[in-house]
């Protein structure tokens, strides 16, 4: 009986059409992406350095994160400084080989480097993807936080 | 006589331009209404709101190459996109969108003519137009556009009928078939939606089987056949079937407009805004149930036209007939 009711009334139309006009006035979800900043959390980007209350580095070049790296793509060379103390003389990380895997962020003891959150590597030249310590400290200020 | 014959033309011109300005800007309608169904939002970026978007279109398919496949049959292909657009925009030809009005002392007429056989007028050519499909595809040599206009052409034809039928009922009530003539018949009582609910609900899903438009929308199922009919087409014969579908669409609501709910009739504002509203709102409509409802199977399709909706119009004809005769 009721079977023959819904047939005759469209009453189930008349239900996906009530649904259909509900959502016409919701917000939409869209992100319109170059205009504006997607919402981004939980996400390894760009690498980034903690600096100590000098402004430097804090990395020591203990290559941890060079031999954790699946990818192999971070290269460090070290030198001796005037007073026997170890000098961090390069510091690279390679991005067009880098996995985004986080194993140098959890290898770092001294809570030097980490990852941001930001997520356009995209490039026009191979050479930027190279990045060095200067370009990892000055990255500290692009990360929106946790 | 000059003059008139010159008023007459343009008039034609103004009718056409109206429309196709109007099914340009369907289509963007359409993107956005269905896009903010959908929790999207549709075209934004070409102008403000995207209101730009219908000419960038039209625009890109000017600009682009008109390629005439090798194994077409050449006249068929090229007069298809013709033979369905034509007859789309010679409907309009008896459309009386508003009544007559005086200015400066002469009657204007802003219709374009009163057929008194309009209603079959228009019938008629939505038979032709049919053509367009079945030509397209056939000349195509192509098994998707073969399959699909066959689809359309059967699609068609089984609808027709119920259209038609449905159609019977308020011609019965009105006493005649001119449109001017059934939009004056419910100037001052009721609307025929109200004594031929019936017949609105039948001619309503016919009307959108009769235009290929979703959920009847078989013979452009693009998830089985790639486009339908016109798949081998491209560039202006491309835009010319488009314009047809959509063209076809304003035609089969403006007779719903006129013929269910009193054209020109309502208070307060004037006619020809009462028109274009209950245009829009069967527009609307259509776009609406785009958005909510699956495409029917083929069976389905063809068992809906033949055993429920011809038989529904035809026990209406009979029914109404009964009544109109009893009381006159």
């Amino acid at each position: 009986m009721k079977n023959i009711f819904d047939t005759i009334f469209f009453t189930e139309i008349f239900q996906g059409l009530g649904v259909t006009l509900k959502h016409m006035f919701k917000k939409p979800v869209t992100v319109k992406y170059p205009y504006e900043e997607s919402p981004i959390y939980k996400f390894r980007g760009i690498h980034y350095m903690n600096v100590d209350e000098r402004g430097v580095s804090k990395c020591v070049g203990c290559y941890l994160c060079e031999k954790v790296c699946p990818a192999e793509c971070i290269h460090i060379e070290t030198d001796a400084g005037p007073n026997g103390e170890r000098l961090v003389r390069k510091f690279e990380i390679d991005l067009s080989r880098c996995i985004y895997c986080g194993f140098c962020e959890e290898a770092c003891p001294k809570d030097a480097i980490h990852m941001s959150d930001r997520y356009d590597t995209v490039d026009s030249t191979r050479d930027n993807y190279i990045i060095n310590m200067r370009y990892m400290v000055e990255n500290r200020k692009n990360v929106k936080g946790e | 006589m000059l003059l008139e014959i010159l008023l007459v033309v343009i008039k034609i011109l103004i009718v056409i331009t109206v429309l196709l300005l109007g099914v340009a800007y369907m289509t963007w309608l359409e993107r956005k209404v269905i896009g903010h169904m959908q929790v999207r939002l549709g075209p934004t970026h070409v102008g403000w709101k995207g209101l730009l978007q219908p000419i960038a279109d039209g625009l890109k398919l000017v600009a682009k190459e008109d390629i005439v496949p090798d194994m077409v049959d050449k006249p068929v292909y090229i007069i298809a996109p013709l033979l369905s657009l034509i007859p789309a925009l010679s409907a309009f030809a008896v459309i009386p969108f508003a009544d007559k009005f005086t200015l400066f002392g002469y009657q204007v007429q802003p219709y374009i003519s009163d057929v008194n056989i309009g209603l079959l007028y228009v019938l008629a050519l939505s038979s032709v137009g049919t053509y367009g499909l079945i030509m397209s595809g056939w000349a195509s040599n192509s098994k998707y556009a073969l399959l699909g206009s066959l689809r359309s052409s059967a699609q068609v034809i089984s609808y027709e009928t119920a259209m038609g039928l449905a159609l019977i009922g308020p011609i019965l009530l009105a006493g005649t078939v001119s449109l001017k003539g059934i939009t004056e018949a419910q100037a001052g009582g009721l609307w025929y939606i109200v004594p031929q609910f019936v017949a609105f609900v039948v001619y309503l899903i016919s009307a959108i089987a009769e235009t290929n438009r979703a959920p009847f929308d078989l013979p452009e199922a693009e998830t089985e056949l790639v486009a339908g009919f016109h798949v081998e087409y491209s560039s202006m014969k491309f835009a010319m079937f488009f314009l047809a579908e959509y063209a076809n669409m304003y035609v089969v609501s403006s007779i719903a407009a006129i013929v269910f709910l009193g054209g020109w009739n309502g208070p307060i504002l004037p006619g020809f805004v009462w028109f274009v509203l209950k245009v829009l709102f069967f527009m609307f409509f259509y776009l609406w149930l785009r958005a909510t409802l699956p495409r029917l199977r083929f069976d389905q399709l063809m068992a809906l036209g033949w055993k429920v909706l011809i038989p529904i119009a035809l026990a209406n004809v009979v029914i109404t007939s009964i009544v109109v005769y009893v009381i006159r």
